[in-house]
């Protein structure tokens, strides 16, 4: 039984649910297939801790307001808590539960020595100051505390928050430090600027996975990529960077959207050509000279090899699945597949390289920005991009040799794989006492 | 707003009513295509100067 055939099987009305019911089942699935110790799956199916703090903090008018942050540590076998802070209306509990839990599973996939979390802070950020927003940070830094540090728990950037936040919230750890401690906490947060111990390469970590798994695809399959058609959904950091390193490579793209809209070129569009476009367009791909227009309905349903899905979940659904002429899809985004139209793929014999494999660039990067600074050096771009490529090539052999060897799909082989591994650690190292 | 759209980044975003992306903004937890309505500098990027594309927030990078 795979992963998408048995959620199939249990298949629910799930936006009723919410994420971490359909985190939790999926979980429950894998876990199953896996043959999971039933003790270490009792472990694994909660969260080690989670934290709400309300912190007060004062505006730039004089008033206080109290914001309320989450901080959620669900798994460190494998090292420390390692995930990322987002600053958002809508965040709640079970939502940085779900995210945290996923975190475990994309970490130890790609073998890091990192375990899971996730936090944030329920705030809309459009509605402060920046001199607000700073304020905000630190005092939700300083009310974490201990409960992050280097070798404990590691935040990152997430929606909302980017370099500047990590800066701050940098700053903020290490000054709570005493001065001969300081310059050795700096890799409490990964994603800082390349001026504050950040990496070279950083931006672009994600979408180089992206295409590093699609072209270690094709060397398995014997396949050129030069000449090949991609279309790509999302122009963005890793859609952008995707096409970037493809087109390098002799593929064409011959389709692209983004929140705009969709355009297509049979012939090809230039990706270096399009992002420059792009920064005198407002941001938008629409209208860019040698290109047509496409229904966004019909986006998926173009004449093409390999289909990038980089910007959202939920995407490729039952209703356009059937239509997909790539023999490959390559999930940027997470989540953007749905478990029927995964089926659907499945059956009709294309790959899907699973999201928690095929975008894990981004927090591998963060590792080495975290390996960089735990060993105080500084390291060049190409020197980066040739560790995430090791990296991602033994993710990507793993899964391989999984799916072959128990003739499961990738996304299946992925969970299995990054279970197993969590699994070995407990039971190398029992339970206390 | 309903509770699903309350669950969904959309609900923040600056494309939420014409999105090429989606119709359906019901719990999307992940997009890299979100643009935060903005009227402080926290969109900016201080790794890249201006962002990798000039015009963007912040992205999921994990």
């Amino acid at each position: 039984m795979t992963l998408t055939k048995d959620l199939k099987k249990k298949e629910q009305p799930k936006q009723k649910q919410g994420m971490l019911s359909n985190v939790m089942e999926q979980f429950e699935v894998a876990a199953n297939m896996v043959g999971l110790n039933p003790n270490i799956k009792k472990i694994l199916a909660v969260t080690n801790n989670e934290l709400i703090i309300h912190f007060p903090v004062r505006m730039d008018n004089g008033d206080v307001e109290i914001f309320k942050g989450y901080r959620v540590q669900h798994n460190n076998a494998l090292g420390p808590y390692k995930g990322g802070l987002r600053y958002h209306p809508t965040i709640d509990i079970d939502s940085v539960k779900a995210l945290a839990m996923w975190m475990t599973w994309k970490t130890s996939l790609a073998g890091l020595p990192y375990g899971g979390a996730k936090g944030g802070i329920q705030i809309d950020p459009s509605k402060y100051s920046n001199t607000e927003l700073e304020r905000i940070t630190r005092r939700f830094a300083y009310a974490l505390g201990e409960n992050i540090g280097p070798e404990h728990d590691i935040p990152a950037p997430d929606v909302n928050t980017n370099a500047q936040t990590m800066a701050w919230i940098a700053d903020t750890y290490m000054s709570t430090k005493a001065p001969s401690e300081r310059s050795k906490n700096q890799h409490v947060v990964t994603g800082k600027p390349v001026g504050s111990g950040g990496l070279e390469g950083r931006d672009r970590a994600t979408g180089f996975g992206v295409f590093l798994t699609i072209k270690y695809w094709a060397e398995n399959k014997n396949i050129p990529l030069k000449d090949k058609k991609f279309i790509v959904q999302g122009f963005g950091n890793v859609g952008y960077w995707a096409a970037h390193f493809l087109e390098k490579e002799g593929a064409k793209m011959v389709a692209v959207q983004d929140a705009f809209g969709a355009i297509q070129n049979t012939e090809g569009l230039s990706v270096e050509d399009l992002f420059k476009y792009t920064l005198n367009n407002n941001g938008s791909i629409l209208d860019f000279p040698g290109s047509s227009s496409v229904k966004k309905e019909d986006f998926f349903t173009l004449d093409c090899d390999i289909c990038i899905p980089a910007a959202l979940g939920s995407q490729i659904t039952k209703n356009n699945a059937h239509k997909i002429k790539a023999s490959l899809i390559a999930e940027g985004a997470n989540g953007p597949t749905t478990v029927e139209a995964e089926k659907i793929l499945l059956e009709k014999g294309v790959t899907i390289i699973p999201d928690i494999l095929c975008n894990s660039g981004g927090v591998i990067g963060s590792y080495f920005e975290w390996l960089q600074n735990r060993n105080g050096e500084i390291w060049e771009l190409e020197e980066v991009l040739a560790k995430i490529d090791k990296k991602i090539k033994d993710a990507f052999k793993r899964v391989l040799a999984k799916s072959e060897d128990k003739k499961i799909d990738f996304r299946s082989a992925a969970y299995f794989i990054a279970i197993e591994r969590i699994e070995k650690a407990y039971i190398q190292r029992g339970i206390f006492p | 707003m309903n509770s699903a759209l309350e669950s969904s980044i959309c609900n923040s975003c600056t494309f939420i009513t014409d999105c090429s992306l989606t119709e359906n903004k019901n719990f999307i937890w992940s997009c890299s295509e979100y643009q935060k309505v903005s009227n402080s500098n926290i969109d900016y990027d201080i790794n890249t100067e201006k962002g990798i594309l000039g015009y963007q927030t912040a992205k999921e990078i994990l």
